[in-house]
C-alpha cells in the first residue's frame, strides 16, 4: 500500500474521501494527490487503490462517472456523495481522537 | 437508502459482470497509459517509459483480481460461473451424465421411499395427543408362562379401584373390542366396534370433528344407545352430510343415535395398536358406550377389557409402576379365581412400545439395506467421476498453469457433483413416489400405520439432505484426487504416478462395492431360504376350503335358542346343492386367535398350570377342512346337536406328548377339575392353528355343543365342487333363509389365510431381494465401468504387448485377471461382513441357520457369474484391439 510502512486499516479510504472533497477526480489523480500531499511518503499502489475505490462505491460513499481527462482520454471520475461527506466527517473525528491519543502516549514516556 | 444503493450496485455488477470487467480494464488502462505518457514527456524512450510505468503501477492482473474481489460478489459470481461451466461440461458427456444421474436417482429414490415408510411407522407421531405419555395397564400372573403378560387386563372391579386410588395417571379409560352387525341398507355388514367408557376420547386427547364425546350419562345401562362414527363411515353411510347428528344407525338390530364423528385418520384401536387385539378387526369404525351394570362393575373375573392411561405430568412409567404394584398386591386376595390371579402383578407398558416395538427391527433393517444401496450408488458415481477426472487431466492442468488455485478447482468439481446429485434428487422424487406406491401394495398388514406412507415435508427435507450428502460422498474423493496436479509434472507430461494412484482408489471403491453387495445378497439369500421353508410348510388343512364369519342371530338370546340356531345353520348349509361338507369352529386356524385351557390327563403325572390349546368344532369341521383322521373317529352328527357329550378329539402332538406309547382312543382327559372326564374318540393330524411358522402344539377339539355356553359368532367352513362365486351365493342363501339380517364377514379361502399369514415374510423378503438386486446391478455396472476404462487407458500398452508377440488370449486374460482379483478381494471381505450380517438377522429367519451353507455357496457363485459377464466384455474388447491403431493412439 505504501512504500514501506503499513497504513492502518481504513486509512486509505479516509485519504481517498479527503482528497475527493474539492471535486471529482480520476484514479491516477487521486494517487498523485495523496503522494503530493504526503510529501511523497504515501505511494498508493494500484492494486490497493482500485479495490478501495470500488469498495467505497459499493458503500455508496462515492459515485463514479466517465469523463474526459486533461490529456483528452476517457477516464473514470469519482466524486463524494452526501453519505460520503458524512462518513468523512466521522472518520476524521475518530482519526483525530486516535492520533492525539497515540501522540499523548508517545509523548508521556 | 444507502443500503439499497449499495445493494443495487452489487447486483448491477453481478449481472453485468462482463461490462463491469470491461470498465475496470479501461480504467486501469487509462491509468497505465497516462503514466507512460508522462514518462515519455519526461524524456524517456517509449520502451523505458513503459517499463518504468509498469514498475510503478504494479501487476495489472493483481489489481484486476483484488478489485474484482472487493466487489463482494466474487463467491456468487464464481458459483454462477461454476454452474454454467459444469452444466456445459456435463452436457458434453451425455452418456456419463445419464449413467451417473440414474444410478444416484435409484439410490436416492429407494432411500427416500424407505425413509417415508419409517417416517409413517416410527417417526410421525401417533394421532393420540402426546402418544409417548400413554400406557397400557395389565395385571398378569407371571407364573402362567403360557399366557403372554400383555393378554391379561385388569378385572372390571380392579380397574375402578386403580382409577380411584392411583395418582400417577392424569386420565384412565377402559374399552373392549367387538364386531357388530351394521345395517347399511342392502347387505348387513360386520364392523369393528370399540365399547368405551366416557373418558376414552379424553384420555386419547382426540376430540370429535362433529358433535361430542360420550358423557357419563351415556353409559347408564338402558341409556347407552349413542354412537360415535369414524370419518370413513360418515362418508360412506351418510355421504358426509351435515345433519349426521340427527341420524340413527342400526347395530345388531338396535337403533343407535349418532352423537359425534371422529376426524379422518382416527381409528383407535387399530389391529396393531393392541398387543392382543381382535384379529378380525383391522381398525375401529364405531364407538359405543361400554355401559356396565352394577354387577359387572363389581366383577373380579378375568375380563377382556383393555386399560389405557395417560401419565400425569412429570410421572415416568417407572413411577407409575411403583405406585401400581403395592395396590395390585393388595387387590389380589379379593380374587377367587386363583389360576389367573394367584401371584398377580402390575405391569405398566408404554403404548408406543406395543404399537411400534415389533416393527422397529424390520424398519432398521430396511433402512440399513437401502442405505447400502445408496452407498454402492455413491461408489459408482465416484468411480465414474474419477475416470472423468483422469480424462480431464489436460483441462485441469491448463487451468492450474494459468494460476487457478487447487481450492478453486475442487470447488468447481464439487459444484458439478452437486449438479449431478440435484438432477438425481429430482428424478429421485418420481422414483420415490413410484416405490412408495409399490410398497403400499405390498402392505403385509402387520406394520402399524403403513398405509399412511407418503412424501410429506419431512421426507422431502430428507431427500434434499441425502442428495446433498451424497454429492459430498461421491464428489470429494474425485475432486481431491483429480486436482492433485503438479504443474511441472503436467508440463513434462509425466503424470504416470498420478494415474497409478487414482487407479488404486478406483479399485478400492469397486472392492468395497462388491463387498457390500455380498453382504446384502447374503441377507436376501437367507430371507429367501426362510420364505421357501415357510411356503413349504404343510398347514394340514385344504387350501380350497371356503370360510366365512357368521354372527349369532339377535333373536337367539338364550343358550337353547343358540344351539337351535347353529343346528339350523348346519342343516341349511348342508342342504344346499353343491356344498359337500360344512363345519363350524369357534376360532379358525391362522386367524390370530388362540384359545387355551387348563388340562388334566387321566393317568398322567399332571403338573400344576398345565395348558392345552382347545377349539370347539362341529362334526363336519374335519371333513370340510380335510384334516385327516389318524385313529378312531370324527364326532358324529348326533354329538353336534344333543345335550353335552363328553367326547374329545386330540391331535398327533397331544398323543405323542401325553400318551406316548399308548393307544389314545378311550383315554380320558378334562379341562376343569370339576368336570366329568371326557373320552378321547379320535386322533387327527397336526395342523397349523396359531401361525404358519409356529409348530403344532398339543391340541384338543371338543364338540361344538358340549360347551355349556355355545360361542357367540363362529366361522363356517364349507367344501364344494362349485365355482367360488356359486359357493358363496349358496352359503348366503342358506344363511338368508334362517335370518335375512345376518351378515357374512371375512369370506375367504383357507389359501388366502395362508397367504395372509405369510405376507409379513413375503414383504421383508421381497424388499431385501429387490435391494440386493439393485445393488448387484449397480456393482456390475461399477466393475464393467472400471475395466472398460482400464482397457481404454492401457490401449497403447496393449498394442505394444501385441506388437511384441502377446496372443489375443493372453491379453484377454490380462484384463480378466484384473477384474477377477478385484472380485475375489471384494468377495472375501463381503463374506466376513455377510457372516456378521447373518448373525444380526437371526431373529428374522425361519428354520434356516444363520450360516446356511447353501446361501454361503450360492451367493459367491451368483456374484461371480454376474460379474464375469461384466468382465468379459472389456476383456474381449481388449483382445480385439488392432495393435497398429493402438500404437498410433499413443
Amino acid at each position: 500500500m505504501t512504500k514501506s510502512n503499513e497504513l492502518l486499516q481504513g486509512t486509505l479510504d479516509l485519504l481517498i474521501l479527503k482528497v475527493l472533497t474539492p471535486g471529482p477526480m480520476h484514479g491516477l489523480a487521486i494517487a498523485d494527490r495523496v503522494r503530493q500531499l504526503s510529501n511523497d511518503v504515501l505511494r498508493v499502489n494500484q492494486s490497493a487503490l482500485y479495490p478501495a475505490l470500488h469498495r467505497l462505491e459499493h458503500q455508496a460513499w462515492i459515485t463514479a462517472e466517465w469523463g474526459e481527462s486533461e490529456n483528452n482520454r476517457r477516464a473514470k471520475f469519482y466524486s463524494l456523495t452526501k453519505a460520503g461527506r458524512a462518513r468523512l466527517k466521522s472518520e476524521e473525528a475518530s482519526w483525530d481522537r486516535l492520533s492525539s491519543a497515540v501522540y499523548g502516549v508517545l509523548r508521556s514516556v | 437508502m444507502r443500503f439499497i444503493d449499495s445493494l443495487r450496485h452489487r447486483l448491477h455488477s453481478l449481472f453485468h459482470r462482463d461490462a463491469a470487467n470491461a470498465e475496470l480494464n479501461d480504467e486501469l488502462r487509462f491509468h497505465l497509459d497516462t503514466l507512460i505518457e508522462r514518462n515519455i514527456a519526461r524524456g524517456m524512450s517509449p520502451r523505458q517509459a513503459r517499463t518504468a510505468a509498469q514498475k510503478e503501477f504494479g501487476s495489472f492482473a493483481e489489481a484486476t483480481q483484488s478489485t474484482y474481489e472487493s466487489r463482494g460478489t466474487a463467491l456468487l459470481e464464481d458459483l454462477a460461473q461454476d454452474v454454467r461451466y459444469g452444466v456445459r461440461s456435463l452436457r458434453r458427456q451425455p452418456g456419463f451424465t445419464a449413467v451417473t444421474v440414474l444410478t444416484l436417482a435409484i439410490g436416492i429414490g429407494a432411500c427416500t421411499a424407505i425413509f417415508s415408510l419409517v417416517n409413517a411407522v416410527l417417526l410421525r407421531s401417533l394421532p393420540y395427543g402426546d402418544a409417548s405419555r400413554l400406557v397400557y395397564l395389565y395385571t398378569p400372573n407371571p407364573h402362567l408362562k403360557e399366557i403372554p403378560q400383555e393378554a391379561t387386563g385388569p378385572s372390571n372391579a380392579d380397574f375402578f379401584e386403580i382409577r380411584a386410588q392411583v395418582r400417577s395417571f392424569a386420565s384412565m379409560t377402559m374399552f373392549d373390542q367387538k364386531s357388530m352387525n351394521l345395517n347399511t341398507g342392502d347387505q348387513p355388514e360386520r364392523v369393528g366396534v370399540a365399547r368405551v367408557d366416557s373418558s376414552f376420547f379424553h384420555t386419547l386427547e382426540a376430540a370429535p370433528l362433529i358433535g361430542r364425546e360420550f358423557r357419563d350419562a351415556d353409559q347408564e345401562p338402558g341409556n347407552s344407545r349413542s354412537v360415535v362414527l369414524s370419518y370413513s363411515l360418515w362418508q360412506s353411510l351418510f355421504a358426509g352430510s351435515d345433519d349426521v347428528l340427527s341420524r340413527n344407525i342400526t347395530l345388531d338390530g338396535e337403533t343407535y343415535h349418532v352423537v359425534g364423528v371422529m376426524p379422518s385418520g382416527f381409528g383407535y384401536p387399530h389391529k396393531t395398536d393392541l398387543a392382543f387385539g381382535n384379529g378380525n378387526i383391522a381398525d375401529t369404525q364405531l364407538w359405543v358406550p361400554i355401559a356396565l351394570t352394577a354387577q359387572e362393575r363389581a366383577s373380579r373375573d378375568p375380563s377382556s377389557i383393555n386399560a389405557l392411561a395417560r401419565l400425569a405430568p412429570g410421572v415416568s412409567v417407572k413411577d407409575a409402576q411403583a405406585e401400581m404394584s403395592p395396590l395390585v398386591a393388595r387387590l389380589q386376595p379379593l380374587h377367587h379365581d386363583l389360576i389367573f390371579s394367584g401371584g398377580m402383578i402390575a405391569l405398566v407398558k408404554p403404548l408406543t412400545q406395543t404399537v411400534l416395538g415389533g416393527a422397529r427391527p424390520l424398519m432398521l433393517l430396511l433402512l440399513g439395506a437401502v442405505g447400502s444401496v445408496l452407498l454402492i450408488a455413491c461408489a459408482n458415481a465416484a468411480n465414474l467421476l474419477l475416470a472423468r477426472a483422469a480424462g480431464r487431466r489436460h483441462e485441469l492442468g491448463v487451468r492450474t498453469t494459468l494460476g487457478a488455485s487447487r481450492g478453486r478447482l475442487v470447488r468447481q468439481m464439487l459444484t458439478e457433483s452437486l449438479l449431478l446429485a440435484s438432477a438425481a434428487g429430482i428424478i429421485g422424487v418420481g422414483l420415490a413416489l413410484f416405490f412408495i406406491r409399490a410398497l403400499i401394495k405390498l402392505n403385509p398388514g402387520n406394520i402399524p400405520h403403513m398405509e399412511t406412507t407418503s412424501l410429506d415435508l419431512r421426507t422431502m427435507v430428507f431427500l434434499i439432505l441425502i442428495s446433498f450428502v451424497t454429492s459430498i460422498l461421491f464428489g470429494t474423493l474425485p475432486a481431491l484426487s483429480g486436482t492433485r496436479i503438479n504443474v511441472a509434472d503436467f508440463l513434462s507430461s509425466a503424470g504416470t504416478r498420478l494415474i497409478v494412484d487414482r487407479r488404486r482408489l478406483r479399485r478400492g471403491l469397486v472392492v468395497a462395492q462388491v463387498a457390500l453387495v455380498v453382504v446384502l445378497l447374503t441377507g436376501a439369500g437367507l430371507f429367501l431360504r426362510s420364505y421357501r421353508k415357510v411356503l413349504s410348510v404343510q398347514a394340514g388343512f385344504s387350501p380350497s376350503t371356503l370360510t366365512a364369519g357368521l354372527p349369532v342371530s339377535t333373536s337367539a338370546d338364550t343358550e337353547d335358542k343358540r344351539r337351535a340356531f347353529y343346528a339350523s345353520v348346519l342343516e341349511g348349509v348342508s342342504s344346499q346343492p353343491g356344498l359337500s361338507a360344512a363345519g363350524l369352529v369357534n376360532y379358525l386356524p391362522l386367524s390370530d386367535s388362540e384359545s387355551i385351557t387348563t388340562l388334566w390327563v387321566d393317568g398322567y403325572p399332571n403338573q400344576k398350570n398345565q395348558w392345552v390349546e382347545s377349539r370347539d368344532v362341529s362334526s363336519g369341521y374335519f371333513t370340510a377342512m380335510q384334516i385327516p383322521l389318524l385313529r378312531g373317529r370324527y364326532f358324529t352328527a348326533e354329538e353336534d346337536t344333543s345335550a353335552p357329550r363328553f367326547v374329545v378329539i386330540i391331535n398327533q402332538t397331544f398323543a405323542n406328548t401325553y400318551l406316548a406309547g399308548k393307544d389314545p382312543i378311550g383315554h380320558r382327559l378334562r379341562t376343569n377339575s370339576d368336570d366329568p372326564w371326557a373320552t378321547i374318540v379320535g386322533v387327527v393330524q397336526d395342523i397349523r392353528n396359531e401361525s404358519i411358522e409356529t409348530a403344532a402344539v398339543p391340541q384338543i377339539y371338543t364338540p361344538f355343543f358340549s360347551s355349556f355356553a355355545p360361542p357367540i359368532g363362529v366361522t363356517v367352513a364349507v367344501r364344494s365342487s362349485l365355482p367360488q362365486s356359486a359357493t358363496i351365493a349358496a352359503l348366503r342363501s342358506a344363511v338368508r333363509s334362517i335370518d335375512p339380517n345376518l351378515p357374512l364377514s371375512h369370506i375367504r379361502l383357507m389359501s388366502e389365510l395362508t397367504a395372509h399369514a405369510t405376507a409379513p415374510r413375503r414383504f421383508q423378503t421381497t424388499l431385501l431381494s429387490v435391494f440386493s438386486g439393485i445393488a448387484l446391478f449397480l456393482a456390475i455396472v461399477g466393475v464393467y465401468g472400471l475395466l472398460a476404462y482400464t482397457v481404454r487407458q492401457r490401449t497403447g500398452e496393449i498394442g505394444l504387448r501385441m506388437a511384441l508377440g502377446s496372443s489375443r488370449a493372453h491379453i484377454a486374460r490380462l484384463i480378466l485377471n484384473e477384474g477377477l482379483s478385484l472380485l475375489l478381494a471384494g468377495l472375501g471381505i463381503g463374506i466376513v461382513g455377510g457372516i456378521a450380517f447373518a448373525h444380526l438377522l437371526r431373529s428374522f429367519l425361519y428354520q434356516v441357520p444363520a450360516l446356511d451353507p447353501l446361501t454361503f455357496v450360492l451367493v459367491p457363485v451368483l456374484l461371480l457369474i454376474a460379474t464375469l459377464v461384466a468382465c468379459l466384455v472389456p476383456s474381449i474388447r481388449a483382445a480385439a484391439i488392432d495393435p497398429m491403431v493402438a500404437l498410433r493412439h499413443e
